[in-house]
């Protein structure tokens, strides 16, 4: 067997965070709010659909050996491209995330969507690829992010990054029994290993298997 | 062949990705500027009052605390100040018009202690600010000498960029008026003190002056606080207690002098603590006082003082 085919996304097994490691300084990062989780897994989910439409058009040109590098630096150009919208449309979110969205440069996630690593694969299977991984990814984040946020301030506030209007918010812990620790980088990795366990317990059943 | 290919290829990816951001970023940079001036726009309108168009200004501040300025249409600058506090960045606005004078100061961060370094967004610090002008000193608040002092900070160095812009020359002569007076915090109440208990020789209270009005009786009575308990000072506390022999009443308690440990034994002297004498009857035998929390000591002294007024009127 390929030894690649490690790498073949699923959504609870191998889901390209928790699973895969893909992406994960991100995931840590956003996920102390639903509102900049949202934000940021819909960003990256658009950049690595451009990503894998890039990428393909680029197969069609390149020789196999500049895919790699040619792709790198399509990813930086899309992060930079998304950087540059969230900034002028969505500025609170770029506050609240800071460093973490010019970061999405080296998000490899990305760059693992644009096929730069299955280069026999059909622009159409890589597309489709790419749309299961942005999901997967996106969803890893909102799970995360959720258990952080309620743990961490008693209750959930989502609000529209776009317009800073809030979407809906509920408080469910009073503020004596929340514990800050979760909107901290310590308490992401604790939640991330949680969910991960999570995905990969409901996860043995699935029939997307990665790996040996 | 091949090798020449590739690299055709990535030099053509990145003349084309270049060109493209470049251009994008031309299109999309005004909108990144007024997003950025949106964001404190709320803030910047009260500063001055009836002015909407802030525009951004580029500057160079040695002190590294401003983090932007604006003009404000005709009316002035604005700035966005930031600098550490005691436990967290304190980040507000400051406005000053064409004179020089203070027109706004609004906090936009604040984490510091509440009732210590909050202070420094509270209305009675706040006053000592707006009015005055870009040559005049700023007092620190005593008590929250870490969160008033970046505040001060940022507002000086604020001054500094304003003078120069507009040249004006501050002599450096200028001196900050009385300190804001802390404010005044509410008293906790801890453990219960009975009225009628055993008081010992060194712990009594001692009668040194007495004014009768009738059924109205008034003592002042020197009593031995917690410093002259420990024999950290010499002073007694000094409380002055009115009677009313008719209905077996305490009139009034009020707490001339207060020797104890400043901030803690010194609470005494809050109103609330005497406050709460008023109208007791001492003919009641289990009457008793809330002690203040961190003083229990020095409540004890003017309960002592109480007694021995008591007995003095019986």
């Amino acid at each position: 067997m390929n030894r690649l085919e490690n790498t073949k996304i699923g959504f609870l097994r191998n889901n390209p965070v928790l699973g895969l490691s893909l992406g994960l300084t991100t995931a840590l990062a956003v996920t102390f709010s639903m509102t900049s989780a949202v934000g940021i897994g819909v960003l990256t989910f658009v950049l690595i659909l451009a990503a894998a439409l890039l990428g393909g058009l680029v197969k069609m040109v390149a020789p196999k050996e500049a895919l790699l590098p040619v792709n790198i630096i399509l990813v930086a150009f899309l992060a930079k491209i998304g950087e540059l919208l969230v900034l002028a449309y969505a500025p609170g979110l770029a506050t609240s995330v800071g460093i973490f969205l010019p970061l999405l440069a080296v998000n490899s996630i990305i760059l693992y969507a644009t096929g730069a690593f299955h280069a026999e694969e059909s622009m159409g299977q890589i597309f489709a690829d790419a749309v299961k991984a942005g999901a997967a990814y996106l969803a890893a984040l909102i799970c995360v992010s959720f258990i952080r946020e309620l743990l961490g301030t008693g209750g959930i506030s989502l609000q529209n990054p776009l317009s800073g209007n809030e979407i809906f918010s509920f408080s469910l812990i009073p503020s004596e029994f929340t514990l800050s620790l979760f909107t901290q980088p310590a308490g992401a990795l604790l939640v991330l290993a949680l969910v991960a366990a999570l995905f990969a317990a409901f996860g043995k059943q699935d029939v997307e298997m990665g790996g040996k | 062949m091949k090798n020449t290919k590739s690299l055709l290829v990535l030099l053509i990816t990145v003349l084309l990705t270049g060109g493209i951001l470049l251009f994008a970023d031309s299109q999309l940079r005004p909108i990144i500027d007024a997003a950025g001036s949106s964001e404190d726009q709320a803030v910047l309108e009260t500063l001055f009052a009836g002015e909407t168009a802030f525009t951004p200004v580029e500057f160079t501040d040695e002190t590294g605390l401003i983090k932007k300025v604006y003009e404000a249409g005709e009316s002035g600058y604005a700035y966005i100040i930031e600098n550490q506090g005691f436990s967290d960045v304190i980040t507000f606005a400051l406005g000053l018009d064409n004179e020089g004078n203070i027109t706004g100061y609004e906090i936009i961060n604040l984490n510091d202690t509440p009732g210590y370094g909050s202070q420094v967004g509270e209305d009675a610090f706040k006053e000592t600010i707006v009015g005055k002008t870009s040559t005049d000193a700023f007092a620190t608040i005593s008590g929250s000498t870490v969160s008033s002092g970046a505040v001060v900070e940022g507002l000086n160095a604020a001054k500094a960029h304003y003078n120069e812009t507009m040249g004006i020359v501050d002599d450096g002569t200028s001196v900050p008026e009385t300190p804001a007076e802390p404010v005044e915090q509410p008293l906790t109440f801890g453990s219960k003190i009975t009225l009628y208990r055993e008081v010992s020789e060194s712990k009594a209270g001692v009668i040194t002056d007495t004014v009768e009005e009738g059924d109205l009786v008034t003592y002042t009575v020197e009593v031995a606080g917690y410093a002259k308990q420990e024999g950290y000072g010499d002073t007694p506390n000094v409380i002055s207690i009115t009677l009313n022999k008719a209905t077996e009443t305490i009139e009034k308690v009020e707490v001339l002098e207060a020797n104890d440990t400043p901030n803690l034994g010194t609470k005494i002297e809050h109103p609330d603590f005497a406050a709460q004498f008023e109208g007791m009857s001492y003919a009641d035998q289990a009457a008793e006082a809330d002690a203040i929390s961190a003083a229990t000591v020095s409540s004890e002294s003017v309960v002592n003082a109480i007694l021995a007024a008591i007995e003095e009127s019986k």
